[in-house]
């Protein structure tokens, strides 16, 4: 029982490790894309338009329902709807927590699982070995465009949400106070700070190198078996929200630590 | 081909450049309405203590943001140097005899400094001016002189709100004059300082002490009196003793003239040593020309002993021939070197 508990921390330290080696050199091909621009940027742009183009119309919807409801479910407290806190509650439930975290899931449900389920089809289809015998590397080849493409359309995304949260919040919020949207426009950028946009915009673009490396990740995870595929998926999918959620954390533990110092 | 695989670059161009020109948007509104790029005027002011107070702190008029806090210091004397900036299109409402008003911080109020224009007509204040605050004796002035523009308060729970410092700040200043008289009330009564109170008590305790000594005196006579009464009440007391016939001074005095004869002899015998040297006296004086004359001689004698001791001293076949006289034995000097 003590050895096979002793193989399986080391078979898990192992695969811990191999995933650390695996994530730095994605990150370090990623660093060198410009060297590849002739495949590259078409691969990227093909990501962002299924990434990022493709889903702004749920997150969009998403986040103006998310906004709409937010008011009204806050209506019913009479001191929500006067004075500065709406609007502050607003910025940051929309656009620090919930535009970047909800844009999350949309690209981890569309195209992580895609990404990862791509992949892993491709490796059993053996077309990695066909990139191998003409001397690229897959993983470089592969993985990198979908890195840039899935963060560049995380953070994009993430900006269309912000509005679109924000607009519906206030679309509603006008219809409820008979206040002209105009005026609560006005309040809402008078009571937003530099560091909102900022926060958003980070967590957006650490959660888009989460979903992508940890999609690319499992679909090369992918042995043999098409059957493989599925559970690579799934794995894809759950890791990456937990990863997104614990760098929530982190951030905002980090934003806590800074304004108290 | 499929419309967006056609068209991919272009849509994911627009799709990047209209996120970009959001932020963009996002970032110049949240400026505009935070005034970032509005021109400010900045203004000095003074406040006795920062609580209450932070920097980015809003300036109200009459309810609208004119303006912001930029900084708070701790002066050498212990007060706050507060720097404030109005933005430019109120700055022509910053008028002589403006006032800065920290409301309380009672029911949620506060969170914001209350700008009151000055009453006096003229130009606005130049940029870098001091502007009072009612936490200075200045502001306060201005402020019950009502050389202030301010509002009436529209109900009363706002009016006792706002009345409420100033009448606890008179409650307070009331309390510290009190503790005061009470300060100066309790040296005085020690007699500590220079206050006519204190005079009085150390008067009052110097009376008492010289009235203490006297009593002291009174009893000690009153005492002698009456131990006088009693000797004279007592049969055998002092007085008595010697005024008896049979006393002392009866037995002194009637010894049929002995101690008057004694007394007279010797008066005479006095009077004989007088008379005697009252005679060597008027002797001595006239012996004194005599006396003179013999000095006179004495003194012409040694003169010429002197002349005489020089010759031979001047002589040089009498040099080297008188024997040097022997060591002189030296007298006792002290009582404890004597042998006893």
């Amino acid at each position: 029982m003590l050895g096979s508990l002793g193989q399986s921390v080391m078979r898990k330290a192992s695969s811990l490790m191999y995933a650390l080696e695996f994530s730095l050199f994605l990150m370090k091909e990623t660093l060198f894309f410009h060297r590849r621009k002739r495949i590259g940027i078409r691969v990227l742009v093909m990501q962002i338009l299924f990434t990022g183009v493709e889903a702004l119309a749920i997150v969009s919807l998403l986040s103006l329902g998310i906004g709409a409801v937010i008011i009204i479910q806050g209506a019913q407290l009479p001191q929500f709807l006067s004075g500065d806190l709406l609007y502050r509650i607003l910025i940051i439930v929309i656009t620090r927590e919930l535009g970047p975290l909800l844009t999350a899931f949309v690209v981890i449900a569309r195209s992580g699982s895609a990404i990862s389920t791509e992949l892993g089809n491709m490796v059993v289809s053996h077309e990695m070995e066909a990139y191998l015998s003409v001397g690229i590397h897959p993983v470089a080849q592969l993985g990198v465009p979908r890195l840039l493409g899935v963060t560049l359309s995380m953070v994009l995304l993430t900006v269309y949400s912000n509005v679109m949260g924000l607009l519906g919040s206030v679309g509603v919020s006008s219809l409820i106070t008979h206040v002209r949207a105009a005026d609560h426009f006005a309040a809402l950028f008078a009571n937003m700070h530099f560091a909102d946009v900022a926060v958003s915009l980070t967590k957006a673009f650490v959660f888009g190198v989460i979903i992508a490396i940890t999609s690319v990740f499992h679909g090369f995870q992918v042995q043999r078996a098409v059957t493989e595929v599925p559970v690579q998926t799934i794995r894809s999918i759950g890791r990456s929200i937990v990863f997104c959620i614990i760098a929530d954390g982190l951030i905002i533990l980090l934003t806590a630590l800074g304004v108290a110092s | 081909m499929k419309f967006k695989f056609r068209h991919a670059d272009k849509i994911v161009g627009l799709f990047t450049l209209v996120a970009m020109l959001l932020v963009l948007m996002i970032i110049i509104f949240a400026g505009v309405n935070k005034r970032w790029f509005t021109k400010r005027v900045s203004f000095r002011s003074l406040f006795t203590s920062a609580e209450g107070l932070e920097v980015g702190m809003p300036v109200n008029l009459r309810g609208f943001e004119i303006g912001r806090v930029r900084s708070l210091e701790l002066n050498q004397e212990n007060q706050v140097d507060l720097t404030f900036s109005i933005y430019e299109e109120y700055h022509n409402r910053i008028m002589p005899d403006s006032v800065l008003v920290l409301p309380s911080g009672l029911l949620g109020a506060g969170g914001a400094l209350d700008l009151y224009p000055g009453k006096k007509e003229g130009e606005p204040l130049v940029a870098e001016s001091y502007v009072p605050s009612t936490q200075t004796v200045e502001g306060k002035m201005l402020v019950k002189t009502r050389r202030v523009d301010r509002p009436d308060n529209a109900d009363p729970v706002t009016a006792v709100l706002t009345e409420l410092p100033g009448t606890l700040e008179n409650v307070n200043r009331t309390l510290e004059g009190l503790s005061v008289l009470m300060e100066t009330a309790r040296r005085g009564i020690r007699g500590q300082g220079n206050e006519p109170l204190a005079q009085v008590m150390r008067h009052v305790e110097q009376t008492t002490e010289e009235l203490a000594a006297g009593a002291a005196h009174a009893r000690e006579l009153s005492h002698s009196l009456a131990q006088l009464a009693a000797e004279l009440e007592s049969p055998q007391g002092l007085v008595p003793t010697l005024l008896d016939p049979q006393g002392s001074l009866a037995t002194l005095l009637n010894d049929d003239g002995e101690l008057w004869t004694s007394i007279m002899s010797i008066l005479e015998q006095l009077e004989g040593s007088a008379q005697d040297v009252h005679s060597l006296s008027a002797s001595l004086s006239g012996m004194s020309p005599r006396i003179g004359l013999a000095l006179d001689g004495t003194i012409g004698a040694l003169s010429e002993a002197l002349k005489v001791m020089e010759g031979l001293k001047n002589n040089p076949l009498l040099r080297g021939g008188i024997s040097e006289d022997g060591p002189v034995e030296q007298g006792k000097l002290d009582l404890r070197e004597e042998e006893f």
